[in-house]
């Protein structure tokens, strides 16, 4: 999953950035409402990780703009204001969870995983593909009833895929959700990553459609 | 024994009360003098006429000196007469005597004039040419009655009616300090926790400064706490951030670190840093709360508020919450959300440290204005519960917590008219906790 965390504080932002990173998304990190209307206007992200007070105004103003636009992304709220009017203010304007600072990374993580697949329309995090019982919160694997270890990027394509299950993922999109900006893409990156898969999860679990993409299915 | 603290009306309605009997009794006192003074006059002449028409007529009946010797004068009728007389001599010796004269009236040599004669009031008068004299003296106490009767008739009617005075000027002095009544009742609804402006009711001129005054050392206390409360919650807000960062840096390297030794390190500081975070939210709350932000003017719908929290509040404690709303529940309540909404996430909180992690943490709104967070676990021993809900003030658990969430809800309680009523093991229990709010 491919998330624009819009952070003004260097030292909150840089650990929630390597957090999500480290649990297999890819992460831009932006400290500027304008970078963050720049950023969402380039690329397709699957969640918005948005603080309130920025330099340049109000992250709810940028969140109205965004649902003004019908902009579907999901929308987490990230501030240090506990007040239940900015909370129920930020929900009304449409934003998906409200978290209050400090919050524990675990439980950013969580959030941003449910708030991802309520949007897949995959409400349970347990999965089975083939053999394999996916639990998309902890982030584990079980295949016959072996754990199997996973890298974050291996897991960046597996969850792209299962939020499209059973319907084919473009080449182009699951680059989109391997890399940050800036990152070098290797031209066969997703072929790799994808050929890793189907060793440790099995050879039927990723489909390939010719000249189309990738599909995962039941 | 506390002794009752005076009363202006009462004051005000004794000493009217005493100062018009005061003085109704000196303006009485002044009008029986007069009135002593007038009788006195009034009798004395009645004296002298009956002495200067009977005198000529006495002389008169006697005949010559020489044929003149003692007679006595039987009364016209029984009733009570007012004076006796007698006629006398030049020597002095009595020739002529009411038949009903005390023998005791009669004396010699009675002074010329009025005088008393054994206390009572007499008049002698000497016809200058024969020497003979009369003596009319009083026989009986007639003035003094005359005198009594009319003090009897000014200061009856004093003491029957200083009591209605009283009441009647007691009546008036309620009536003209209701204003003040009023005055007084709106200032004493009056305190940290509600700091509301006075109604805007017309003074009279002699309250007016007073209520202006009270007007406008509310109006300053309301900007001081309003003030004290922008600084906690900005204090709370600045504090975050640094914290937060702080925690996730530590978090993310403990992650990054999982498997090495110098994680075990790490997890230590973010384990000390999680308690930092909690006691300095928790010292702003109490801080907030200091400051009387917890009631609010309005009532409001807390059941909405109590959704998102219990959710939230679950969701950090990585505990599970059930929320159990009776229909009859009413959770309209003059509280300030956010003191609320701390009240709420303290009780849940305080749940899931203390509770079995692997049941569920439940809240159960109503019926009516109450609310109760309840988990299973170990009983509460009966001493310890007694004390929780102090400051500071922990339970024997293995649990570490910083000592002031219950104390935090217990203010919030009794700021918004409400209690806080702990119970373990749980009323439908055997075992376990259950914190309750009850509001009125």
């Amino acid at each position: 999953m491919r998330v624009l965390l819009v952070e003004d504080d260097h030292i909150l932002g840089e650990a929630i950035r390597d957090h999500i990173a480290s649990v297999g998304h890819s992460v831009d990190w932006v400290q500027r409402l304008d970078d963050a209307a720049l950023a969402r206007d380039t690329v397709a992200y699957e969640l918005i990780l948005l603080d309130l007070n920025l330099p340049d105004g109000r992250g709810l103003d940028f969140l109205r703009r965004l649902r003004r636009k019908n902009d579907p992304v999901p929308v987490i709220i990230i501030t240090a204001q506990d007040q239940i009017a900015v909370r129920i203010e930020g929900l009304d304007s449409g934003a998906d969870d409200y978290l209050v600072k400090p919050f524990d990374l675990t439980e950013l993580g969580a959030r941003l995983s449910a708030v991802a697949r309520r949007y897949a329309g995959q409400p349970n995090p347990e999965v089975t593909v083939g053999e394999a019982c996916i639990d998309l919160a902890r982030k584990t694997v079980n295949l016959a009833g072996k754990p199997v270890e996973l890298t974050s990027r291996e897991w960046a394509v597996l969850d792209r895929l299962l939020r499209h299950r059973n319907a084919i993922v473009s080449k182009a999109d699951i680059e989109e959700s391997l890399y940050e900006f800036g990152a070098e893409i290797e031209s066969n990156a997703v072929e790799v990553y994808v050929s890793r898969l189907r060793k440790k999860l099995g050879r039927d679990t990723v489909t390939t459609v010719r000249g189309l993409g990738y599909r995962i299915g039941g | 024994m506390t002794r009752r603290k005076p009363s202006i009306a009462w004051r005000l309605a004794f000493w009217l009360t005493a100062g018009t009997a005061v003085l109704w009794a000196g303006a009485a006192g002044i009008a029986l003098a007069v009135l002593n003074i007038e009788l006195t006059e009034t009798f004395d002449d009645t004296l002298r006429q009956s002495a200067l028409r009977l005198l000529p007529l006495a002389l008169h009946d006697l005949g010559e000196p020489e044929e003149r010797h003692e007679y006595r004068i039987s009364p016209l009728n029984q009733e009570d007469q007012y004076f006796t007389y007698y006629v006398h001599d030049p020597a002095g010796r009595p020739l002529l005597l009411a038949d009903d004269t005390p023998p005791e009236l009669v004396v010699d040599k009675v002074p010329e004039g009025f005088s008393y004669i054994n206390g009572q009031r007499a008049l002698s008068l000497t016809d200058k040419q024969s020497g003979f004299g009369i003596v009319v003296v009083e026989k009986s106490d007639h003035r003094g009655h005359a005198i009594a009767d009319a003090a009897g008739a000014l200061f009856w009617p004093l003491a029957a009616l200083i009591p209605l005075i009283g009441i009647g000027i007691w009546a008036a002095v309620r009536i003209a300090m209701r204003p003040l009544e009023r005055l007084r009742a709106e200032i004493a609804q009056r305190g940290s926790h509600n700091l509301a402006e006075l109604s805007s009711a017309e003074h009279p001129v002699e309250l007016a400064p007073i209520a202006d005054e009270v007007a406008s050392l509310l109006q300053r206390l309301r900007a001081a706490l309003d003030a004290e409360r922008t600084f906690a919650a900005s204090s709370a807000h600045e504090l975050r951030t640094p914290i937060a960062g702080a925690l996730a840096q530590t978090q993310q390297l403990a992650f990054e670190l999982q498997n090495r030794k110098e994680g075990a390190r790490v997890r230590e500081i973010e384990s000390a840093l999680r308690k930092l975070s909690e006691l300095s939210e928790k010292l702003l709350q109490l801080s907030r709360l200091d400051a009387g932000f917890a009631s609010a003017e309005k009532p409001g719908d807390m059941l909405p508020v109590l959704k998102l929290v219990a959710r939230d509040s679950g969701s950090q404690s990585n505990a599970r919450v059930t929320l159990d709303i009776d229909p009859a529940a009413d959770l309209r309540l003059a509280i300030n959300a956010d003191a609320f909404a701390i009240a709420v996430s303290n009780l849940v909180h305080n749940a899931a440290k203390h509770g079995d992690p692997d049941q569920p943490i439940r809240v159960v709104v109503g019926p009516g204005k109450r609310l109760a967070v309840i988990n299973a676990g170990t009983i509460v021993d009966p001493q310890t519960l007694s004390r929780l809900g102090q400051r500071f003030v922990r339970g024997d658990t293995s649990a570490k917590g910083s000592g002031l969430g219950l104390s935090i809800v217990r203010a919030i309680a009794e700021q918004t008219g409400g209690d806080l009523h702990l119970f373990s093991p749980a009323r439908d229990a055997s075992d376990g906790f259950e914190s309750e709010l009850v509001w009125t």
